[in-house]
């Protein structure tokens, strides 16, 4: 038994044969064209030397705005013109460094301009500062009241003329036309669409968190101008402009039930949209005016409905047992995004304006609430809620999230009208639980608090006014 | 346990211990497998092929080069086998060459007169024929001009090291090549390499001779020396447009002095990365703009970055205006065709 | 060794039986009140029994007389769980000793959700109470809800607890 064993024994060697070394021919490198650029001499055969410079930096331009100066001093019903020279080019110096796209020269590292030399910059001492752009202009009271300033944008480099603008503003509005110069220097150095001559409506807030009085307010978007639009005896909510600027539709509690009114700015008139007995909240007007977009709740569940702009019967939207709400318009009108909890916890969906194909289009993990549209057609901004609240931006498709803050609460965005900015609320934890106004880049830069006489939540930025 | 079993087991014990024994010590292992170690192999790109004949230093007369000594013709050393020609300028071996392929370069021989080139007017007609063309016998001779001769590309270097009888040997062989095009060839025909056709044949390898020497001057040899001087200094062969070599010069002394002017340069938004802006400027001597820059044309522009364009120009623009004068550009590259007083500048911000 | 059988049945009787101690009702049985005007009205003077100024079927009357006059919510949710239906049977008992009595229910929500759609949810949890009232016999009719979102929250700290009492459904008797 035992030697047949050995017998079947195998005797077995294990070769292990393990190399599989490749060799490797060391290749001369090609001049790289990153940080050390190469000047790679292509395309001779097009008949001309070609050099090829890649350069640019993430930062401010450095921009001068000297004090604007007048031919002759006058008095006017807002100040006397040199003394508006000099708040002009502050204001426009405020606009553009908030922009968070300039560094406007400090006021030392300025020299004073005379009348003369506003069309005729002396190019060598700008050259010789820091300044990449000029601004110059001048103000002028004319006989009938009015004042005209005028506004010169220069490239310092280049040494050559690039923009310029002329207003004519009644007084009350003199603070207009610093805003449009800014937004011309800005249009053009960026190649961006204007924003500074706008306005915020928003909800003031004062008192305790569990009585909160609350207030809608307006205001220039540099925070002037500022001035309340109704008592605070009753709670009101989402302010938002309409499209001709001329009044605001939002949501009250001062009747019986929760509903929306438009706020008449010029009057100061208030009226009720809708003519029922359900409340009535999240209002928005279409990019054309004509209707009003909003959220109804009745017997328990919220959807989505849309009202003529001078009320009348809502056309239901949505009819999902979820809640449906914070619809936002396309800016070309014929889409809505919305928030709806249908699939389980808020998500955002997008429809065609009549209601057809809703789809959901956040899928990021977490949960998406108050979608609005950019003026440009190309991000939805959203609150993210996962943890903490964080505004957003997106594709239309749902593509390209990109997350802009991270505090603990941040909520409500609203886009500037050229799309290139968001302003939002931030609350505080805790007893006090204060609420305060802020906006960053929609690149995420640029994150800074809109000052406000009291608290303020829900802002709503207007478009651009002609 | 029977006898039986207990030998043979003691013997199969005995054999595996044996065994075991043997392997330890390695006794019928197998030898360790080679390993193969990785050879270097260098590599040269090549990235400029002159299709033209083209010279760094373009001077439409070449000096002129002096008889090679008189002497007995002796077998040149074999070819070297010598490794392409690195910078400057590396250029391909030609068809027109004799069958080694010596490098043009990297031959110790002392550096021959360069082929000499009749005093010709400038029009580049990329011709064949190195200097000894005309010597298509294999006499020794010294290298003549050569009417037209649109000498090779090579500066000193590619002088053609030695001899008449490797320029006579080139020169029937260059007399069956088709001219033009050739021009970085050049070289290849005098070539080090070629041993005389009469007397040395360079088939010795012990050969010493660094120099092919004639034996005697032909009849003609005073053919094609003017009966003054040239007063073209120019050590390298002529041309009358800029290698390639020198335009990357060129080009890298603009970049230079533009690229910090490019640095400071801030992008107008996300998307703007995209746009690369071409830029025409036309520069005076001095390095001061003759003219406005002028933009001809713009890659990469779309949907999301259109309102970004006319910034993107602006700054492309400025990164030059910002440097400008340019300083210390060699003037003699000035206006030869491909000069830098006209040139295209290609502008994009990084990303 | 051998139990004895009738031990072992008498012990598993008394097993049977422990757990069927008498349960302490949850509810109190409401206080006796001092009927003296008509049932239906409720808004009869006080005959100042000793009860102070407080109306017999007046807000103040039934935030005394019932369990509470809030019910809780979990987070995010607005279904009622067993202790609300027992607070909204209380209530639903109290109401139904005061058939003219209207409500109002105000759905409310923690700080913890954005505002339009917080105005959804306590209208939600409004409904959800006003329901179940309603099928405890309360007639719909004397119902009205009202959302008043995270305006107006009972506890203002920022934690769970705070939130959880936030998290309400709130009856209010009109007077």
């Amino acid at each position: 038994m035992i030697d047949r064993f050995i017998r079947r024994l195998p005797v077995t060697l294990a070769l292990l044969l393990g190399t599989s070394a490749v060799a490797q021919a060391p290749v001369a490198a090609p001049p790289a064209q990153t940080a050390p650029p190469a000047a790679v001499p292509a395309d001779q055969g097009d008949g001309g030397l070609v050099v090829d410079v890649e350069g640019g930096i993430s930062a401010p331009t450095p921009i001068a705005i000297p004090v604007m100066p007048t031919a002759a001093v006058v008095q006017t019903p807002a100040g006397a013109t040199d003394a508006l020279g000099r708040q002009l080019s502050d204001i426009i110096a405020t606009d553009l460094r908030n922009s968070g796209l300039f560094t406007p020269l400090s006021p030392g590292q300025l020299r004073p301009v005379t009348f003369p030399e506003v069309q005729a910059p002396a190019y060598d001492h700008w050259r010789s500062t820091q300044a990449q752009a000029l601004v110059q202009g001048y103000i002028r009271a004319n006989g009938d009241g009015t004042l005209t300033v005028g506004c010169y944008l220069f490239d310092v480099s280049a040494q050559r003329e690039l923009a310029r603008q002329g207003f004519v503003v009644p007084p009350a509005d003199w603070r207009r036309a610093a805003h449009k110069c800014a937004d011309t220097v800005y249009a053009r150095l960026t190649g961006e669409g204007p924003y500074f001559d706008s306005r915020v409506v928003y909800v003031a807030e004062t008192g305790p968190k569990a009585n909160r009085i609350k207030r809608l307010a307006i205001m220039d978007q540099d925070g002037a101008n500022h001035r309340f639009l109704t008592n605070g005896q009753s709670i009101v909510l989402t302010p938002r402009f309409a499209p001709n600027q001329q009044s605001i539709v939002y949501m009250s509690y001062v009747g019986r039930i929760p509903s929306i009114y438009v706020y008449d700015i010029g009057s100061g008139k208030q009226r009720l949209v809708v003519q029922n007995a359900a409340t009535t909240f999240a209002p928005r007007f279409s990019p054309d005016g004509r209707f009003i977009l909003f959220s109804m709740a009745t017997g328990g569940n919220t959807d989505l409905y849309r009202v003529s702009a001078q009320g009348g019967t809502p056309q239901r939207l949505t009819t999902s047992p979820g809640i449906d709400t914070g619809g936002s318009y396309s800016p070309d009108g014929s889409r809505i995004v919305f928030e709806s909890d249908r699939s389980g916890g808020q998500q955002i969906y997008v429809m065609n304006a009549d209601g057809s194909n809703q789809h959901r289009i956040s899928f990021g993990g977490g949960r998406y609430a108050t979608p609005v549209w950019s003026p440009r057609g190309d991000l939805i901004a959203f609150t993210k809620l996962a943890g903490s609240f964080r505004i957003g931006t997106m594709s239309p498709s749902g593509g390209a999230e990109r997350l802009l803050t991270d505090d603990w609460s941040d909520e409500g965005p609203s886009w500037s009208p050229n799309g290139r900015a968001i302003t939002f609320y931030r609350s505080g934890r805790g007893s006090s639980g204060k609420a305060t106004l802020w906006m960053v880049d929609l690149t995420g830069v640029n994150e800074r608090r809109i000052p406000t006489p009291l608290d303020g939540s829900d802002p709503a930025w207007g478009p651009l006014r002609p | 346990m029977e006898r039986g079993e207990k030998y043979a087991l003691g013997g199969a014990a005995a054999g595996h211990a044996a065994l075991f024994g043997l392997l330890s010590v390695g006794f019928l292992a197998t030898p360790n497998p080679l390993k193969l170690s990785p050879a270097p192999v260098e590599v040269s790109l090549v990235e400029d092929v002159a299709i033209e004949q083209a010279s760094p230093a373009p001077a439409t007369e070449a000096a002129p080069s002096v008889a090679p000594e008189q002497g007995a013709p002796e077998d040149a050393p074999p070819p070297e086998p010598a490794p392409p020609a690195p910078a400057p300028a590396p250029e391909p071996a030609p068809a027109p060459q004799p069958a080694p392929k010596p490098a043009p370069v990297a031959k110790p021989a002392p550096p021959k007169p360069a082929p000499k080139p009749a005093p010709q007017p400038v029009p580049p007609r990329a011709k064949p024929a190195p200097a000894p063309r005309p010597v298509a016998k294999p006499k020794p001779q010294p290298p003549r001009p050569t009417p037209a001769a649109e000498a090779p590309a090579k500066p000193a270097p590619s002088k053609p090291a030695p001899s008449k009888p490797a320029p006579a040997r080139a020169a029937p062989a260059k007399a069956s090549t088709a001219p033009a095009r050739a021009a970085a060839g050049k070289p290849a025909p005098a070539k080090p390499a070629a041993p005389a056709a009469t007397k040395g044949n360079g088939g010795s390898p012990t050969a010493t001779a660094a120099r092919a020497r004639g034996s005697r001057l032909g009849d003609d040899f005073l053919k094609g020396l003017a009966d003054r001087p040239s007063p073209a200094k120019a050590e390298a062969a002529p041309a009358a447009k800029m290698g390639a070599q020198a335009a990357a010069n060129i080009g890298s002394a603009i970049l230079r002095q533009i690229q910090p002017c490019a640095n400071r340069q801030v992008t107008p938004g996300p998307g703007a990365e995209r746009i690369r802006v071409a830029i025409n400027l036309r520069l005076n001597r001095d390095g001061s703009l003759a003219a406005r820059p002028r933009v001809v044309g713009h890659t990469g522009v779309d949907d999301g970055n259109q309102r970004y364009v006319d910034r993107v120009d602006d700054l492309a623009i400025a990164s030059f205006t910002g440097c400008s004068p340019l300083r210390g550009l060699p003037d003699e590259l000035y206006d030869v065709q491909n000069g830098w007083s006209n040139f295209t500048l290609r502008y994009k911000l990084p990303g | 060794m051998a139990l004895s059988r009738t031990t072992l049945i008498l012990a598993t009787a008394a097993l049977a039986i422990a757990g069927c101690a008498k349960k302490r009702p949850e509810v109190l049985p409401p206080a006796p009140v001092d009927n003296t005007g008509d049932a239906g009205t409720g808004t009869g003077p006080v005959t100042g029994a000793g009860e102070g100024a407080i109306t017999p079927g007046s807000n103040a009357d039934f935030q005394r007389s019932v369990t509470s006059n809030t019910v809780l919510f979990g987070l995010d949710q607005y279904d009622i769980d067993p202790a609300a239906r027992a607070i909204l049977d209380n209530q639903a008992q109290w109401l139904a000793r005061y058939p003219n009595v209207r409500i109002t229910i105000e759905g409310h929500c923690d700080e913890r959700g954005t505002r339009e759609y917080n105005l959804a949810l306590g209208d939600r949890r409004a409904n959800a109470a006003k329901n179940y009232l309603a099928a405890r016999g309360v007639a719909a009719s004397r119902i009205t809800t009202i959302s008043y979102g995270s305006e107006r929250p009972a506890a203002t700290g920022s934690d769970d607890a705070a939130w959880a009492q936030n998290r309400r459904a709130v009856t209010v008797v009109l007077n």
